[in-house]
């Protein structure tokens, strides 16, 4: 599949571990949203340009994140985050979570996103940014 | 040299109407840039083995017809000339063209932010609007810079999207996909992943020879002969 792909590099901060002595799971989902917002940027995606000069918004409907190992305190992991789809109204990514010593698999996961106005009824991507969209699927 | 004397000197490649283009394109003004005088932060070495000629670089637009694009202001076109011609015999087929399968390597350690490969050659003289860039591929090397390498050869691009790379390893070979007329391989630095969006960074190449001058780093021209000093081909 062509797509594009961005690796943004974290590390545990202890406040993200919980009483077991991993990350609470729920970091998970802001990590994703961090390699999106990245994987976007790169894409020369304004987020704040398309709210404030098409009145678009971009909503998460769906998250679902798969677990596969703890991840511990000051570990360096890296978010791997691919465009997975993109159409009118809908925004389809995916990620995994990996560790930077030895490359473990730690967690993967997939967003789909749908595109509303400021009502936040149901809308579609202004053509600019489905255009940029379609050239970063290779179409 | 005389304007004749200049014409007459133009290498013989298969581009078509070259003349015509070289005179459309001074009708044109380089595209305004926020980063005429940006120093870019990833080293780049030329992107290939052995003596290529630079047909378009430069950031005026007698050197470069590129530079009246705001994503390409600083991009090149390079192909191989000998004895002044790029091709052999009739120049009817890709093959016939010196650069056509040479391999294509990394410029700069990176991360493949995109590739793609599934764009047939056109034959020489013609041109795939439909796809410009042909077969490419994308590097992001951090800092915002990305490299783009375009019209590569049907079904040689070797680097699958996510592949981490460092610099010489094998991207693809020279082709003359998409909008191009024969085969070529054309080279830019922007601040986006996405062809078309974003700005064109200044590419400055390190350790090659120019005109058979070392350059430890600097900006190729149009109408130079450059070769890089770097070993290339590492995996």
């Amino acid at each position: 599949m062509n797509s594009v792909v961005n690796e943004t590099r974290l590390r545990v901060r202890y406040a993200e571990t919980d009483q077991m002595g991993v990350v609470y799971h729920s970091n998970h989902l802001i990590w994703f949203e961090i390699g999106r917002v990245e994987l976007l940027r790169q894409m020369g995606f304004s987020y704040r340009d398309m709210e404030r000069d098409d009145g678009r918004f971009i909503a998460v409907a769906e998250a679902k994140c798969r677990y596969r190992a703890p991840v511990r305190y000051d570990e360096e992991v890296i978010v791997r985050t691919t465009l997975l789809n993109a159409r009118d109204s809908v925004v389809h990514f995916g990620y995994e979570l990996r560790r930077v010593d030895d490359g473990a698999l730690l967690a993967e996961g997939e967003t789909t996103h749908i595109v509303t106005d400021a009502n936040m009824k149901i809308s579609t991507l202004p053509e600019k940014y489905l255009s940029t969209f379609r050239t970063a699927l290779g179409r | 040299m005389t304007r004749a004397e200049r014409i007459r000197s133009f290498p013989k490649t298969g581009w078509r109407n070259q003349l015509a283009r070289r005179l459309n394109a001074l009708k044109k003004h380089p595209a305004a840039s926020n980063f005429l005088s940006y120093q870019p932060r990833t080293r780049l070495q030329l992107p290939f083995s052995g003596e290529w000629h630079v047909y378009w670089g430069g950031r005026t637009i007698a050197q470069n017809y590129h530079a009246a694009a705001r994503d390409q202001r600083f991009a090149y076109d390079f192909l191989i000339l000998r004895a002044g011609k790029s091709f052999r015999d009739a120049g009817e087929k890709n093959d016939d063209y010196f650069c056509f399968g040479q391999p294509v390597f990394a410029p700069a350690d990176g991360l493949v932010f995109s590739r793609g490969d599934d764009v047939p050659d056109n034959p020489p003289g013609e041109m795939n609007a439909e796809h410009p860039l042909g077969n490419y591929a994308i590097l992001d090397h951090g800092d915002g810079e990305f490299s783009v390498l375009a019209h590569l050869r049907h079904g040689t691009v070797r680097v699958q999207g996510g592949e981490r790379i460092r610099a010489g390893h094998l991207l693809g070979e020279c082709g003359n996909s998409g909008r191009s007329s024969e085969a070529h391989l054309h080279y830019h630095l922007q601040n986006t992943g996405i062809p078309f969006r974003g700005e064109g960074l200044p590419v400055f190449f390190v350790e090659y020879l120019a005109d058979a001058e070392p350059v430890t780093r600097g900006e190729p021209v149009a109408r130079q002969t450059v070769r890089s000093q770097r070993e290339l081909g590492g995996q």
